[in-house]
């Protein structure tokens, strides 16, 4: 009978794919789990705290709506720690994008050294930054620093960074810089081996074959996706700096150089304010998310053609 | 007529320990159209990438119109190229992937600036004619209503002629493609054939291709440099490589059909594939063992087995391919694996229908299409002679 067999293999069809399912769903659930407990969670978890005056140590707290919020939008600190932190970004970013640009599209055609040259520009990122913030604070010491010292030789002032109110911020964008360069070259390279041999050749062919042009004509508009890239995860790492500042100058001179994750640090653990550092912790996500939208959106865009 | 020459003397091409190119010696004549044509792998594409630039030789010269240019950057040697793969710019419309290299070759760093136009007047008067000769071209190529898009949203064919375009309206004097229509469909690649051919023979510009597929090598061009490991092993106008094959290698590149090899003994002038007598002769040959290469077409299939030089072979497959069908026979006996016969359809069917072609097949050797090589490759030169042709006795064919 035909039709009674086709009902039996639908049946089956059905049960097959809903085993299926089941399957699929076994499968994803060690990942959707962690995800939960490890990011999910957490923000959660922070949101409420940041509606609460909890102080690391207590074993009560009080729920107080939006009060730390409205500490925070009148802290002079808060607002300090975030114009520097927008201060830092704005300088450390477009240099590092345009540095590990420039680097990559040089190191790009050396055949043999080109080695050597992506080891010496990643070394900053595979370091340990605690570490070469300690040798940084020497290099640019005023008094023993050899910069100083170069400067001092040919008739220009020492100059000491970490000690002056307006050199600071300068100091730690330097360190910054060398660090985010290396890390762009890296990317920008795998942007560059992106681009077909062909359409290079067609373009030396075409006469665009000086490094201005063909920067202009193919490298920048055929890189312009990585540059989205970049520059994103330049913006999110540059909010996110904290190692220098904590070990180079402690968010001083007087304040100078206290970022917003410096003030989360001192607020939450210096001043055991758990509740209103989570509330700056909430912003501190708000931002970084905004940067990861507009990635997104942006690279969403380039897609379609 | 604005093609020039090419002349390549010793032109070698080593990567570290590898040598790719091993000396080539190429004139191109004006205007010709020229083909590289050889497996993947033999040089036919550094040799081009040599002419065009993109690689200096390790030792050598090129000249393009009688200027030495073997160390001239790509931009300065009057040539263009087409891609495999197109290489359009994919950010760029395709009116603009054709205006750029006149952008470059026409403005100064400084014109092509953003508002260069509204400052200059002069700029703008080189826009207009740089627009005007995109016009020219877009409508040589049938391309007016596809110049707003960008590559990724034009088709295979429409692609290669932007390609084409972008090359054609700089004016160049040498014309280079790298196996433009290997990425189309069979039938495209056709009808782009068919547009290279015409387009040659209106712009007059020297053209050198590159192919591995004999085929279209054979349909288009004056003449066919056959390259293989790192040489060019043959050079002349088609008829020749087909009809005069130097090497054994050769004669199994070219032609639609594999090529039959039938290992023979020569003896008196005679040939024989092992105790049977093909019934062919080649004088002033010294005896000796031979390989013969027949083309499916120099076999000629007969009613009967009854005389000498006639073969009867079993038949292991049929291959229709419209008006000519190809017999594939187990060739053991004759000391070779397959023998391919071609017959025309309407012979095939009087065969059939007259029972003298089913489980087996008779046929017998023509001279013509048939080529005598040493064991090391080489061709013999001599002219073989069928007994029965010379004779003046046809097969009379008896239905």
């Amino acid at each position: 009978m035909p039709s009674a067999s086709s009902a039996t293999n639908l049946s089956c069809g059905r049960a097959f794919r809903s085993r299926h399912e089941a399957l699929a769903y076994g499968f994803s659930a060690p990942a959707f789990l962690l995800l939960c407990v490890t990011v999910i969670a957490p923000i959660v978890v922070v949101v409420a705290m940041s509606l609460t005056d909890y102080r690391l140590g207590r074993t009560t707290f009080q729920w107080i709506g939006l009060g730390n919020y409205a500490t925070m939008l009148s802290s002079p600190y808060f607002w300090q720690a975030l114009r520097n932190s927008a201060v830092y970004t704005a300088f450390v970013v477009p240099l590092s994008v345009f540095l590990g640009l420039f680097v990559a599209i040089l190191i790009h055609h050396r055949t043999k050294s080109r080695r050597f040259y992506e080891i010496v520009y990643f070394l900053p990122v595979a370091s340990t930054l605690t570490a070469m913030s300690i040798v940084w604070s020497y290099v640019l010491n005023g008094r023993i620093g050899p910069l100083a010292n170069v400067m001092a030789s040919i008739g220009l002032p020492r100059l000491d960074f970490f000690s002056d109110d307006n050199l600071a911020l300068i100091g730690l964008a330097i360190v910054g810089i060398w660090r985010l360069v290396g890390y762009n070259v890296v990317l920008f390279l795998a942007g560059l081996t992106m681009i077909p041999e062909e359409v290079q050749d067609a373009a030396s062919l075409d006469g665009i074959d000086t490094f201005w042009d063909r920067l202009r004509y193919m490298i920048w508009p055929l890189l312009a996706p990585t540059t989205v890239l970049v520059f994103v995860l330049n913006c999110i790492q540059a909010f996110q700096v904290f190692d220098t500042v904590a070990v180079l100058t402690n968010g001083g001179p007087r304040g100078t150089t206290n970022m917003l994750l410096y003030e989360i640090n001192t607020q939450s653990f210096g001043s055991l304010k758990i509740g209103y550092g989570s509330a700056l912790t909430v912003l501190y996500l708000i931002l970084i998310g905004a940067f990861s939208i507009v990635q997104v959106a942006l690279s969403d865009r380039k897609a379609r053609p | 007529m604005h093609g020039k020459d090419i002349r390549i003397a010793g032109l070698r091409k080593d990567f570290g320990a590898t040598s790719v190119l091993k000396g080539i010696d190429l004139d191109v004549r004006q205007g010709e159209f020229l083909t590289l044509l050889g497996p993947s792998g033999c040089g036919k594409s550094t040799l081009l990438r040599l002419i065009a630039g993109f690689d200096i030789p390790t030792s050598g010269t090129l000249e393009i119109g009688g200027r030495d240019v073997t160390y001239l950057v790509p931009k300065q040697r009057q040539i263009a190229m087409v891609f495999q793969s197109y290489a359009l710019y994919p950010h760029m419309s395709a009116g603009r992937n054709i205006s750029i290299p006149l952008e470059m070759q026409r403005l100064s760093f400084s014109q092509r600036l953003p508002g260069a136009g509204f400052l200059s007047s002069k700029v703008r008067r080189i826009r207009e004619d740089i627009a005007a000769d995109v016009a020219r071209v877009a409508d040589q190529l049938g391309l007016e209503s596809l110049l707003d898009r960008k590559p990724a949203q034009l088709s295979g064919g429409q692609r290669q002629r932007v390609a084409i375009g972008r090359a054609l309206v700089r004016n160049p004097s040498v014309f280079l493609m790298d196996e433009p229509l290997s990425n189309l469909d069979a039938k495209l690649r056709n009808q782009l054939r068919e547009e290279i051919a015409d387009l040659h023979r209106r712009t007059g510009i020297t053209f050198v291709f590159v192919t591995h597929d004999q085929k279209e090598a054979m349909a288009l061009s004056d003449r066919i440099a056959l390259m293989q490991g790192g040489q060019i092993v043959q050079c002349g106008t088609p008829g020749e490589l087909y009809g005069a094959p130097a090497l054994l290698s050769v004669a199994r590149f070219v032609g639609s059909a594999p090529i039959n090899e039938i290992p023979v003994t020569v003896g008196n002038g005679d040939l024989r594939a092992g105790q049977l007598r093909l019934g062919l002769r080649a004088e002033g040959v010294a005896d000796g063992q031979f390989i013969l290469a027949l083309r499916a077409e120099a076999l000629e299939a007969v009613p009967h087995a009854d005389e000498t030089g006639v073969l009867r072979l079993p038949v292991a497959h049929v291959e229709y391919s419209g008006s000519e069908i190809i017999v594939r026979c187990g060739g053991r006996e004759i000391g070779s694996e397959w023998i391919r016969i071609q017959i025309p359809a309407e012979r095939y069917e009087q065969l059939r229908n007259s029972g003298n072609l089913g489980d087996t097949m008779t046929f017998r050797v023509r001279a013509h299409g048939v080529h005598l090589f040493a064991l090391s490759g080489e061709r013999m030169r001599v002219s073989l002679e069928n007994n029965a042709e010379k004779n003046g006795v046809r097969h009379a064919v008896s239905v």
